[in-house]
């Protein structure tokens, strides 16, 4: 057997080697970002992409991702990747998530049933750079916010706290001991206490105001500084009461996080037919495997055996105990299930199964995994199948993980897949409602998630050395942010532009 | 490697299931694209059925004559595969009272439990599932969770095994400290009952209700009274803060030459060269190594190790080789202890049937999953010059009950027992198959107290042969 052989360099090395990169990565090097000049064809890149997926769902993805440019954003990961394969980096390796922007962070249920918060998507998974993540996730930030209308001050202001959220969390952890780091988590709890700060933190301010006001007053201020006092005082009071508004909203997604499981997605996607339930046909969302045949070339009793040799080989891939969890569900049907904006047209199914009777479903949920994005810029994943490569990389960013992941390839064996509970209490913000006050709290709670996510795979000690204490880094990934931003806009009317010119084919509203 | 010929998933295994409803057919077909599994209704009629087997009255008999072994010398022959200078130090320890003999007789109790009929309900064992293996530890979430905890015997076998070996040592324990006979009764129909009661509860739930269900430290203590309240949560808390690696470190290491290095108590603690212990390192962990999920790996990878030295622990292992591993993180004042145990086979393997795992410590991890509702991060296993090892974390926030902290509480203590046992026994089992056996009345619960307290007195009669034993010079004993 080989004895492995692990370096293990001291604090004081990896605090140099931290600093050592700022030779290679200057903090302000990630300002002025500019595109290349070579810079390939954003939308000849989405057609790419489109070659390989389900062609009655590219449209659909095209219109999905034509609806602003916040969700174009946050279908273009692949020219994102491209953009950024030629920006400076420090050396400093993670996993990473591939995809971190905004809405790829949300809450789910924990193995020991915990609402927790952290990274949820890892189709892009892979080792490369912390900076990737960081500037894919602070720029979109900034397209969020200006897709909300805020003021360029209120859309700085969000971008730089995700960022210095980032810096902050990396330097605490760059602190704690290696068993502490791995068992950091945000959860329910944490989150809705946070929530209610900011929401009391926005009343004091108000409340602050009107006794300044009382003392103008008594001071016989002038008439048009009392106006002027009165106007602020309505406007704090506006202020209060949307703090107040968006922290029941906050509230109100984690209480219906609760009730996301798979009985309520039975009665939203199931149907009873003759006694047993069956998954509703809602083309082209979801066609169900009875409508599926004609599309893949199988006739219906090839279906079937085909499933249940997809799930064997998925059961393979579980731990021990959760096979053996597994067994206790029988199958009782599939479909085809459009999901997300970027992943669309990829293939994605779900699949019904029944415990001891028809009302004790569990829904999984099947997704292609292709190459991460990031491959052709960093290297090739180490893992030859790439369903296991999303599933490994979920595995070592997230503080605790769906206990039914695994990974199978499909029928045809080039298209590979990974497997996860459809609905486990999921719950994601509803980006496209916050006030600025919300999303710099959530911007806040994103960039801690994501340190802590590549304080597990990566170095915490040299990447808190290399972002240092001051606000450098924050500034110059929002510099960056800002540039960025302005470059999707100009992709997202090239892309829109294609659309009408014809080049790219979209159905709006589906 | 050893642990590679763990096959996932591999045609067969389906056979050995413990789920008793999912045994039939072609063991290549997956079971969950079986047939509709029975209904409700058969499964509890396949229960009522199974007091055929055994009917419930005759679970409470207990008959020396019918044992078909002798007692003595399965205790001895046990001592075949373990450290031969260690061997008198567990007859030193299971000599000291009837609680101690009984907590380290479980080959002894495993074949008197395979000389009667059983029902033939299938579970995952936990195989020891005595009064003081339920305890409090540390979740991969940092939950505070109570479980069972030791799973050196674990192996699929019919339910009543446990709930027998369970209720027998609450008389047993009872007796070790002065507690009346009636309590000790009160005890274990308190404990049989919760069994019963959450079993029917679990009868009802969906499965991954089941699988997820388990007692937290703050509702544990709600089943004292009021009045211990306060002090039992004081209790958990000391030892919460003191049972970590750095209490560990603290406690167990001192500097040597700039290095920590696990302090010597002989004959509980013992240095051991440095070629085992980079024989062990080399070999043994870096198996071991492989067992662990990718992620859990790399967090391995953040540690190196430090120090080893062999261990003494328990009563009915003491023998089988345990090594106590100090590693280091990356950062300073981050070490982190685990504890390498020998396995053999499980004590029921030579009544029923052997484990599917060709590796005894992937049985016990395995099993240890199956049966807990969390489990330790770092368990796996691996070998070492032919004999087999597992490993998890040492003092990862453990609590283990004492006999005189929980004696006075007994039959709120073994509420909380009988309903962790019974979630242990339906995440594998059928639920409802066993509620079916049981039934509504009190005859399963009257029939295990009977056993308990008969079996009380056999463990007492077994207790004095091995004390009688060691006078006459038939079995050595060493104090240590």
């Amino acid at each position: 057997m080989a004895v492995r052989k692990i370096a293990h360099p001291s604090v004081d090395d990896r605090k140099a080697k931290g600093l050592e990169a700022r030779d290679r990565a200057e903090l302000s090097s990630h300002t002025k970002w500019k595109a290349a000049a070579d810079r390939p064809d954003p939308v000849a890149l989405l057609e790419e992409q489109d070659a390989t997926r389900e062609p009655d769902l590219v449209p659909v993805r095209h219109g999905r991702m034509m609806v602003s440019p916040f969700t174009f954003y946050r279908g273009a990961a692949r020219i994102m990747a491209a953009d950024l394969a030629g920006t400076p980096v420090a050396g400093l390796e993670t996993q990473l998530c591939g995809d971190a922007h905004l809405s790829n962070f949300g809450a789910f249920a924990s193995p020991e049933r915990v609402l927790l918060f952290d990274v949820n998507d890892f189709d892009e998974t892979l080792p490369g750079p912390f900076e990737y993540d960081v500037k894919r996730m602070a720029a979109s930030f900034e397209i969020a916010a200006r897709n909300n209308g805020f003021s360029k001050a209120d859309a700085q202001a969000a971008t730089l706290a995700s960022v210095r959220a980032y810096r902050e969390a990396m330097a605490s952890f760059a602190q704690m001991g290696t068993m502490d780091i791995w068992y950091a988590h945000l959860d329910e709890d944490e989150l809705r206490a946070g929530i209610r700060t900011v929401v009391t933190g926005a009343a004091k301010q108000e409340k602050g105001a009107k006794k300044q006001e009382k003392a103008d007053k008594q001071a016989k201020v002038p008439k048009k500084a009392e106006k002027r006092a009165a106007k602020q005082e309505k406007a704090d009071r506006e202020k209060e009461k949307a703090a107040k508004t968006a922290g029941k909203r906050a509230e109100k997604i984690l209480a219906k996080a609760h009730t996301r499981d798979s009985l309520q997605a039975l009665s939203k996607l199931g149907e009873q037919v003759d006694g047993k339930y069956r998954i509703v046909s809602q083309p082209p969302i979801v066609v169900p495997a009875r409508d599926l045949a004609a599309t893949y070339g199988l006739s219906p009793d090839q279906v079937v055996p085909a499933i249940h040799d997809q799930f064997r080989a998925y059961r393979a891939t579980l731990q021990d105990d959760r096979r053996h969890l597994l067994e206790r569900f029988e199958f009782v049907d599939m479909a085809r299930k459009v999901v997300g904006v970027g992943s669309v047209g990829t293939r994605a199914f779900i699949v019904l199964l029944q415990g001891r009777d028809a009302r004790d479903p569990l829904f999984l949920q099947v997704k292609e995994a292709t190459a991460s994005v990031l491959e052709p810029y960093l290297r090739r994943s180490r893992y030859k199948q790439h369903g296991e490569r999303v599933v490994q990389g979920q595995r070592m960013m997230q503080a605790a993980s769906d206990i039914y992941l695994g990974w199978t390839k499909g029928l045809d064996v080039r298209r590979h897949f990974y497997w996860r509970q459809l609905r486990d209490m999921k719950g994601s913000a509803v980006v496209e409602d916050m006030i600025p006050l919300g999303l710099t709290y959530y911007a806040r709670i994103c960039g801690w998630t994501l340190a802590r996510a590549h304080a597990r795979s990566g170095d915490p000690v040299a990447i808190a050395e290399y972002l240092g204490e001051t606000d450098a880094f924050d500034r110059s990934i929002t510099d960056f942010s800002q540039r960025y931003a302005d470059q999707n806009e100009r992709d997202y009317t090239e892309f829109v532009n294609a659309v009408k010119s014809g080049r790219l084919r979209a159905v709006e509203g589906v | 490697m050893r642990a590679s010929r763990d096959r996932p998933g591999a045609p067969g295994d389906r056979d050995q299931s413990p789920d008793g409803r999912t045994r039939a057919g072609d063991g290549r077909a997956p079971a969950a694209l079986r047939d509709l599994p029975a209904t409700s209704d058969e499964r509890r009629a396949s229960g009522k059925a199974a007091r055929k087997r055994a009917g419930r009255g005759s679970l409470g008999s207990w008959d020396e004559e019918d044992r078909g072994h002798d007692a003595l010398e399965t205790i001895l022959a046990q001592n075949r595969i373990r450290v031969p200078e260690l061997v008198p130090i567990r007859h030193h320890r299971m000599a000291a009272s009837p609680w101690n003999y009984y907590r380290g007789a479980a080959a002894v109790m495993a074949a008197d439990l395979a000389s009667q009929p059983h029902s033939g309900l299938l579970v995952q064992l936990c195989g020891d599932a005595h009064v003081l293996n339920f305890g409090l530890w540390a979740t991969p979430e940092r939950n505070l969770s109570f479980d069972l905890r030791d799973f050196d015997e674990t192996l699929p076998g019919p339910f009543e095994w446990d709930v027998k070996r369970f209720a027998a040592s609450l008389v047993v324990a009872a007796q070790e400290n002065r507690i009346k006979p009636s309590r000790a009764a009160a005890a274990v129909t308190a404990g049989v009952e919760a069994y019963r009661r959450r079993m029917r509860r679990y009868a009802a739930m969906p499965e991954l209700d089941i699988w997820y269900d388990g007692i937290r430290a703050d509702s544990l203590i709600n089943y004292f009274e009021p009045a211990d309240r306060g002090r039992v949560t004081v209790h958990i808390e000391k030892k919460r803060e003191r049972r970590t690696s750095r209490g560990a470190f603290a406690k167990l290491t001192s500097m040597v030459q700039g290095r920590p290095r696990i302090t010597q108590d002989p004959p509980v603690r013992v240095t051991i060269s440095d070629d085992e212990q980079a024989d062990l390192v080399d070999h043994l962990l870096a198996g071991y190594r492989l067992t662990l999920t990718e992620d859990r790996r790399s967090l391995f990878d953040r540690f190196t190790e430090v120090d080893v030295v062999r261990q003494v622990v328990g009563v009915g292992s003491v023998g089988m080789r345990v090594y106590l591993v100090l590693l280091e993180g990356r950062t300073g004042a981050d070490p982190l202890f685990l504890q390498v145990k020998q396995a053999g086979p499980a004590v029921y393997e030579a009544h029923i049937q052997p484990s599917r795992h060709d590796n005894h410590g992937a049985r016990v991890i395995n099993g240890k999953r199956l049966v807990q509702s969390a489990t330790d991060i770092f368990v796996g296993w691996g070998s070492l010059h032919g004999r087999d090892y597992y490993v998890r974390q040492f003092r990862d926030m453990k609590i283990i009950p004492t006999t005189d902290l929980i004696a006075p509480r007994l039959a709120e203590f073994a509420t909380a027992c009988g309903e962790t046992l019974a979630r242990a026994h339906a995440r594998t089992g059928d639920p409802v198959a066993i509620d079916g056996y049981i039934g509504k009345g009190q005859n399963f619960t009257a029939a295990i107290a009977r056993f308990a307290r008969r079996y009380a007195d056999q463990n007492e009669r077994d207790h004095a042969r091995l004390v009688s034993a060691i006078a006459a010079g038939a079995a050595e004993s060493l104090p240590g």
